[in-house]
């Protein structure tokens, strides 16, 4: 491993890997094939969401698809986004979090009704990343008023990039890394690495 | 198994974190029978690592212990770096474990209550004290004088790093001394720049390398015990199946089983040490089981307490007799107090500019280390004793994006790109010895195994708190030297605890009048009983402590052996 590899062999390289790493530590559990296969599972978009209703599960949709969308890589819809933040609302988050994503959402429709929507699924695309442009613009400014769009961006990238296309596909990553290697040379369009978040803070 | 008071075995080692595993090789390989108490439950090497090599997507939650749970059952847990849904199975639950505080003084205890105890979760840096240290309480009046100065425990220093396999560099700094190594892990380009700009701006300081206990080139006798080299994941806490990084379960334990020697008892929490007054012995140990709750004694010739700094004072001052009313070998009124941990939190951070077509490869999972310059030759105004840093460089990842304004295809562009460079840095300073910083049974609360539960009461106090603000001025100048722009300071200093650095409640001293051991970790009042974890210190230093607990029980192991042959026990 004297330079790093590319995208194309990293898919092969991580099956190798796995194969690797059940060799030396037996890790690759019935558990974990079966939380893979749900992974896949979770991906069906008619499934019915678990924690928001299908309007608040429609427009989360849509912010998120909005913040990652698809480009050459798959977006926030394409790694199954919306369908990790349900799970996580309805499985892991506490009952003050639950509270503020349906509040948070409901003040983001609320602010496409002021401008003069019916709401924010009915605006247009481009009133909608007018909206959600000035809702981040105010997250960073000094005292922001409402904090949840904030909240809702790192929840949406922590997501997008702890998927297996977003940490394999859309950046790098290496199961067993084998050397560190501390300064190599980096090609203009070198993805970065994915490492898993321990404590995140969400 | 041993019946009521039989003598089976020769020794009794209770724990089997760090210096329990230690104590447990060097006893087996003396030719004594051995058995290991451990309160918590059985952990095999590699089967049991159940989230190692598993991936975010691969995890239930990517990683993130559900809310509720943490806020029920990990409050304390959730506090330490490590803590996380990958590696939550080997930290304790706070709510099955509880202890209290004193008033309004936090306290944040850290527990690995498993066979490995938190040598599974360490986080692996290994630095000898000096005779800077061991000379330190003698020096300045506060705390006992050490009784061993660094000439006596420098050959078990070598003795611990030749087995345990510490990668470091040698540097020749007398107040960090250096010692058996292999070879260090390497800096990256921007590590290599603000190292040259430190030492440029100050003659006084170094950054190097930081001293792990991660193989890097194994040895023929690690190899012979499954071991073999670091490969650069970074995620060993969650239990390494390469055995690359030192642990009781990697190291130490294999090393005493394939004597033949030892027994390994797990779910047996010790409730306290038998004392015979007919002998003035310590006759063995009463446990009580975790699950069944049931009430049994294991005798031996030798008892070796090993049961982590705050475990050990419990279980001795629940060990009370009439002898000994305040628990025993406490005729110094000593035990349980003088309660340290180190100082720290607080650091600082920036970005590097340049090296922007670099990077970086695999995850390495050391540090850089600036070793103590206060109070070295000079002396500082401020405060006694002194502190080093932790630091690394590494380029942002995604999550920089939390931070920065911007939605859509262009933002996703740019957080595919790695970010600029940043570096931080976050201080290990020396607490004092104080009296007053001291843990007592409770005289109401018992925890679900019967034991009274620990009140914890440990402050920071005038020198500590000068010490962490020039921790936070000196982080910060030492980053303006090095180069680095946007630099924000962190002055939120950690809670007593949460450094994980926990040690002195059964100090090493000349006087059986004011310690509670003496200078082979033997208490000074029952000749068979040794204590041999961080709670034999008599000064914290400022470097991480595990090695010295490494080398100070490997020398009473040797010792009390002797003792023993000799028929003085």
């Amino acid at each position: 491993m004297t330079k790093l590899a590319d995208n194309s062999t990293l898919l092969t390289r991580r099956a190798a890997i796995k194969n690797a790493v059940a060799l030396v530590g037996g890790v690759l559990t019935a558990t974990q094939l079966s939380l893979l296969n749900e992974a896949v599972a979770a991906n069906v978009e008619d499934a019915p969401p678990r924690f928001l209703n299908r309007e608040q599960y429609s427009m989360l949709s849509r912010v998120a698809d909005l913040i990652i969308p698809e480009t050459d890589t798959a977006g926030a819809l394409g790694t199954g986004v919306p369908r990790f933040i349900d799970m996580m609302l309805a499985d892991w988050a506490s009952p003050q979090r639950q509270e503020r994503y349906i509040a948070g959402l409901d003040h983001i429709d609320k602010r496409a009704r002021d401008s003069g929507a019916s709401s924010f699924s009915a605006s247009t695309t481009e009133q909608q990343m007018v909206l959600l442009r000035a809702l981040d613009n105010e997250f960073f400014a000094e005292n922001p008023t409402d904090p949840f769009f904030g909240e809702l961006k790192k929840m949406v990238l922590f997501a997008y990039y702890s998927s297996e296309i977003g940490a394999t596909v859309e950046l790098r990553f290496q199961r067993i890394p084998g050397d560190y290697l501390p300064c190599v040379p980096m090609a203009d369009d070198s993805h970065a690495w994915f490492w898993s978040q321990y404590n995140y803070g969400l | 198994m041993a019946s009521e008071n039989s003598n089976d075995f020769d020794a009794i080692v209770v724990g089997s974190g760090i210096s329990g595993g230690w104590a447990a090789k060097e006893l087996t390989e003396r030719g004594l029978k051995v058995l290991m108490l451990e309160r918590g439950r059985n952990v095999t090497h590699r089967h049991d690592y159940v989230t190692e090599g598993k991936a975010a997507w691969e995890m239930p939650f990517a990683g993130q212990v559900p809310e509720s749970l943490t806020e029920s059952d990990y409050a304390m847990q959730n506090q330490c770096y490590a803590f996380s849904d990958y590696t939550k199975h080997f930290f304790v639950n706070d709510r099955e474990n509880p202890y209290a505080t004193a008033g309004d003084k936090p306290f944040t205890w850290i527990r690995g209550y498993q066979l490995g105890g938190r040598s599974l979760i360490w986080h692996r840096h290994s630095y000898r004290l000096s005779d800077l240290d061991f000379k330190a309480n003698k020096l300045d009046g506060h705390g006992t004088d050490w009784p061993i100065r660094y000439k006596d425990l420098a050959p078990w220093y070598d003795h611990a790093e030749t087995f345990a396999g510490i990668s470091g560099s040698l540097e020749g700094l007398p107040q960090l001394p250096d010692g058996v190594f292999q070879p260090p892990f390497p800096m990256n380009c921007v590590e290599k720049d603000i190292k040259k700009n430190i030492e440029a701006a100050f003659a006084d300081r170094n950054l190097i390398m930081g001293r792990v206990a991660h193989l890097t080139e194994p040895t023929k006798e690690q190899m012979a015990l499954g071991r073999s080299r670091c490969m650069n994941r970074n995620e060993c806490q969650r239990g390494c199946s390469f055995g690359a990084y030192f642990s009781s379960l990697s190291a130490t334990l294999p090393a005493a089983n394939r004597t033949g020697n030892l027994t390994t008892v797990t779910d047996a929490v010790v409730d306290s040490v038998i004392y015979d007054g007919d002998s003035d012995r310590a006759s063995g140990v009463r446990v009580v089981d975790a699950n069944t709750r049931e009430h049994r004694s294991y005798g031996a010739r030798l008892v070796f307490l090993c049961a982590s700094t705050l475990g050990t004072a419990q279980i001795m001052l629940n060990s009370t007799s009439e002898r000994f009313p305040n628990g025993i070998a406490n005729s110094s009124g000593t035990l349980g107090r003088y309660l340290m941990d180190h100082v720290g939190g607080v650091g600082a951070g920036g970005v590097f500019p340049g090296h922007q077509d670099k990077y970086d490869a695999g995850r390495r999972g050391a540090g850089l280390y600036l070793p103590r310059f206060r109070n070295v030759t000079d002396k500082d105004e401020r405060f006694l004793r002194g502190f080093g840093y932790q630091g690394s460089a590494y380029r942002l990842s995604w999550s920089r994006g939390d931070n920065t304004p911007g939605i859509g295809s262009e933002f996703k562009a740019e957080l595919r790109q790695p970010g600029p460079w940043g570096f931080g840095m976050a201080g290990f300073g020396e607490m004092l010895p104080d009296e007053r910083n001291r843990v007592w049974l409770s005289k109401n609360n018992k925890d679900s195994w019967g034991m009274p539960i620990l009140e914890i009461d440990c402050e920071h106090r005038e020198n500590e708190l000068a010490m962490l603000d020039a921790i936070a001025t000196d982080a910060e100048e030492l980053l303006k030297a090095a180069g680095l722009t946007d630099i924000t300071v962190n002055r939120d200093k950690a809670a007593p605890g949460l450094m994980i650095h926990e040690m002195g409640t059964a100090r090493m001293g000349h006087d059986p009048n004011t310690s509670v051991l003496n200078k082979f970790n033997q208490t000074h009042d029952v000749p068979n009983l040794f204590v041999t974890d961080g709670s034999a210190m008599a000064s914290s230093a400022c470097q991480n402590p595990s090695l010295t607990y490494m080398a100070l029980t490997a020398r009473a192991a040797a010792t009390a052996v002797e003792m023993l042959q000799e028929g003085k026990l």
